[in-house]
């Protein structure tokens, strides 16, 4: 639970801080654009632009014209009898007053001419002011409207403002006109002066344009056709003409989200785009920001509903195609509510919801695993110190790689108990059940015949104790002891054993202590194991040499010193392939001994000596002597006081 | 003389009495440790031979009720273990047995091992020459020699010696050494004894060959035992 509000939050404040600062704008707007061409609305066949375009210019001459020239398209095409004819060539100042009269009267005709209002900004101080047609022609016109786009960050025209105005917004669009005097729609505000004299500019409603297509997708004549009457009345009549400049040079030019290739449309292109927009009710509202924010993060919190419940391949693919929703989303409520919502911060943020989850699942399951880990090092443990776990560095791999370890260790484990039971089964339990046997035939049950199976059984399963408590050794517990004092125990030992075969233990040992660190128990028993070996099968009447050397060898690294003691007799053949087996678990010496004599003891006395010595930081091993002879060595690291102390103080 | 011993299985029990009785000694067999640790506290014996843990109480528990009521008085204890591990014997001698015996053990070992433990609380006067042979220890002249030959050693050396050979048989723990040999107050590393026995046995060795064995338990003592032929 407290995963999930982690990532709720983060993904929280990722929606909201992209919603509200608007930092995806750019991409929200090419989906808005991907929108709106793909779902365009059909251009009606009820309107017509008349454009001043290269044509026009070549027939009629530079530009502006007279007002004359007007005047005669004017009457041209209200010959026709259009529905409503949307002038929008701004008039701001007086010609001549024959000319602007004979423009008016013309208008006036018509009785259906809606003039444009511009608002212009003032290139010094930056002031808006209203720029509405001479008061002739405003009087003449059956409407007025504004003409203004506006204009977005990356100078795309992209939207219009319902109501727009210095003062108050008073002045309806002039598309908005266009309807109102062709009777489509009822007026949405009257056009009013301001009330109050103020200088503000005040914008309202603002809605966003949906383009029928690129520039020059509806239906357009040349100006100068239209005035030359090469336009046939039934392309005028009964429809929405509007006339204005499109000739590259003549300003009123913008850049649209359509333009392909960067082609501009015209100002009266735009203004036929606001007329449909308005006409169909197909304008755009803007989602407010703040409701806007909520709708991402909400979007952006879906996929944590089923991410708990997903592996992570389909939990990957599932939120890959969750982020195409909030875009589905804005298209669907662009086409068919009118609503705009911008999706790409509710697509950005559920973006993240699946690496932010998987990080969080990732954590969890990295406890997990240490959980699994350290439980595993306890159950295991005695063997491998659990101290490595506590190294909090370790990767994703390495910890992997240490559960699998630890698995390994408890297949070895599965596998000792394998060998314990086979051993008891076999080793222990055959020469057990051989007394028993004999006991219960009740014939002769004389001591001498029992021993020898029961002292075989015993020293099995003492030998099996001994090497269990071997393998649980641990390094906190050992103590420095005197190698030497050790080694003249264990020959004190075996001195009766060896001399019952006429054998003599010959102590080559230094006269001062050699220090070392570890079992005294296990050391010695070691020490006492070789010597048996060697009592076992070395030849009778030989003799054998306990014998110690230091030196120094590599470990870690760093040579430290060390100490080898090994046992040393004539012993018969072994070949290179035996001795390096002998350490072997369950392996006894000889198998085939010619003397006959069998094998005393479970196989482990020599695997002991090489479990004992590992546990040390040593090793063990054996190794073809001079003259035919045998050498079985230990090597043991020597404690840190042998090195500086190697005389005994002696008071 | 009389013992107190403590053990339930009585396999074992039938067995040890018989050795024991054999030797002349009056045994007591208890198989639960308050009783014993009630009648030992009550009446007089001479030594206690106690299991490693009998039902109702461990031996260790015994030994040390006993030891809170009887004090001076307390005999001595002789520890029987079925598990041979370092951790039991420390356990035992830190608390306050005499000597230890892990099972199975032998009938002369274990009377060897009786005998060491109440010679310590008995005041037999010990020969002021111990004559073994190849050995000779005299007490009075504080010399040892080996095939008539004297040993040199240091005075502290010669503290040691005489301290083993007057306590052959016995578990000798090092700090029990410490106080004997180097006095209460002297603050000595207990590696410097294992130094000083390693010396002993190098001068005068002590070893198999010589009929004796110097053997160390577990690092926490030290034993010197007649080699029997």
């Amino acid at each position: 639970m407290r995963e999930k509000s982690i990532v709720i939050l983060i993904l929280l404040v990722i929606a909201l801080t992209c919603s509200l600062s608007g930092a995806l704008q750019r991409i929200d707007h090419m989906v808005f654009d991907l929108g709106q061409m793909a779902f365009s609305e059909p251009i009606p066949d009820d309107v017509l632009l008349v454009t001043v375009d290269e044509h026009s210019l070549d027939r009629l001459g530079r530009w502006p014209w007279s007002r004359q020239v007007h005047a005669r398209l004017l009457d041209a095409l209200c010959r026709a009898r259009p529905a409503v004819v949307g002038f929008d060539v701004a008039f701001p100042e007086p010609q001549s007053p024959e000319v602007d009269e004979r423009l008016a009267q013309a208008i006036r005709r018509c009785g259906m001419v809606v003039l444009p209002l511009v608002l212009e900004t003032e290139s010094m101080g930056g002031q808006v002011i209203e720029s509405p047609p001479i008061p002739i022609l405003r009087d003449a016109a059956a409407g007025l409207g504004r003409v203004g786009v506006r204009i977005d960050e990356g100078g795309m025209a992209r939207s219009v403002d319902l109501e727009e105005g210095v003062g108050a917004a008073a002045w309806p669009l002039f598309a908005a006109e266009l309807l109102r005097v062709g009777g489509e729609a009822p007026v949405v505000s009257a056009v009013s002066p301001p009330a109050e004299a103020s200088y503000e500019l005040v914008q309202d409603g603002r809605r966003r344009l949906r383009f029928a297509g690129p520039p020059g997708s509806f239906p357009h004549v040349s100006y100068a056709d239209a005035l030359e009457g090469r336009v046939p009345a039934a392309m005028i009549v009964g429809r929405t003409i509007l006339v204005g400049a499109a000739a590259v040079g003549l300003g009123d030019q913008f850049s649209t989200p359509v333009s392909a290739n960067a082609l501009p449309m015209a100002g009266v292109e735009i203004q036929a785009n606001v007329w449909l927009g308005l006409r169909t009710a197909t304008l755009v509202r803007e989602m407010p920001p703040g409701i806007a924010a909520l709708f991402s993060v909400a979007l952006a919190l879906v996929p944590l509903s089923w991410l708990p419940r997903l592996m992570p391949s389909s939990a990957l693919f599932s939120s890959l195609a969750w982020m195409l929703f909030p875009v589905a989303f804005s298209v669907l409520g662009l086409t068919c509510l009118q609503w705009w919502f911008p999706p790409m911060s509710a697509v950005l943020a559920s973006f993240f919801a699946y690496p932010l989850w998987s990080w969080r699942r990732l954590e969890v399951v990295r406890r997990d695993l240490d959980f699994e880990l350290r439980e595993l090092a306890g159950s295991i443990s005695g063997e491998d110190d659990p101290g490595q776990l506590s190294a909090r560095k370790m990767g994703f791999e390495q910890r992997i790689a240490q559960v699998q370890t630890a698995r390994q260790r408890v297949r070895q484990l599965e596998e000792q108990r394998r060998e314990t039971l086979a051993f008891i089964s076999h080793d222990l339990h055959v020469p057990l059940s051989c007394a028993v046997q004999r006991l219960e035939s009740g014939a002769d049950c004389r001591p001498e015949q029992l021993l020898p199976s029961l002292r075989r059984a015993q020293s099995m399963a003492q030998d099996f104790l001994h090497l269990a408590r071997a393998k649980a050794l641990d390094r906190k517990d050992m103590k420095t002891l005197d190698l030497i004092f050790l080694l003249h125990q264990a020959a004190d030992e075996l001195f009766l054993a060896a001399r019952d075969r006429g054998m003599r233990i010959e102590r080559n040992l230094p006269a001062e202590p050699l220090w070392v660190v570890g079992d005294f128990d296990a050391i010695e028993r070691c020490a006492i194991n070789l010597l048996q070996n060697a009592v076992t099968h070395g030849l009778s009447d030989s003799s054998i040499v306990l014998e110690t050397e230091r030196g120094h060898r590599g470990i870690d690294g760093s040579a430290r010193e060390f100490v080898r003691f090994w046992v040393e007799n004539a012993g018969g053949e072994y070949n290179p392939e035996q001795l390096s087996r002998v350490f072997e678990k369950f392996r006894r010496g000889k198998e085939n001994d010619p003397a006959g004599r069998r094998p005393k003891g479970a196989g482990l006395g020599l695997y002991y000596v090489r479990t004992v010595a590992a546990k040390h930081g040593g090793r063990a091993g054996a190794e073809p002597g001079v003259e035919g002879k045998i050498r079985f060595w230990v090597e043991l690291p020597l404690a840190e006081a042998s090195m500086s102390e190697s005389h005994g103080r002696s008071t | 003389m009389r013992i107190a011993y403590l053990e339930d299985d009585s396999e074992h029990a039938a067995m040890v009495y018989s050795w024991l009785h054999e030797a002349g000694y009056e045994v007591r067999w208890f198989v639960s440790g308050l009783e014993c640790a009630r009648i030992v506290a009550a009446e007089r014996f001479d030594a206690c031979l106690f299991d490693w843990s009998v039902e109702d109480l461990t031996g260790i528990e015994v030994m040390s009720r006993l030891r809170i009521k009887l004090r001076q008085a307390m005999p001595p204890v002789l520890f029987l273990t079925g598990r041979n591990s370092e951790e039991d014997v420390v356990e035992a001698l830190n608390a306050g047995a005499d000597d230890y015996l892990v099972k199975p053990f032998t009938q002369p070992v274990l009377l060897a091992r009786l005998q060491a433990v109440l010679r310590r609380y008995a005041d037999d006067a010990l020969p002021q020459v111990q004559d073994f042979g190849r050995l000779v220890v005299d007490h009075g002249r504080r010399q040892i020699t080996v095939d008539g030959q004297v040993v040199a050693m240091t005075e502290r050396e010669t503290d040691l010696a005489l301290y083993f050979f007057q306590n052959t048989g016995r578990l000798l723990t090092r700090d029990h050494l410490v106080k004997v040999v180097w006095g209460l107050s002297a603050n000595v590393d207990t590696r410097t004894v294992d130094v000083h026995v390693s010396a002993l046995r190098r001068k005068i060795g002590i070893t198999s060959e010589l009929g004796w064995r110097l053997v160390s338990v577990y690092g926490h003592g030290y034993r010197l035992e007649r080699l029997k032929e």
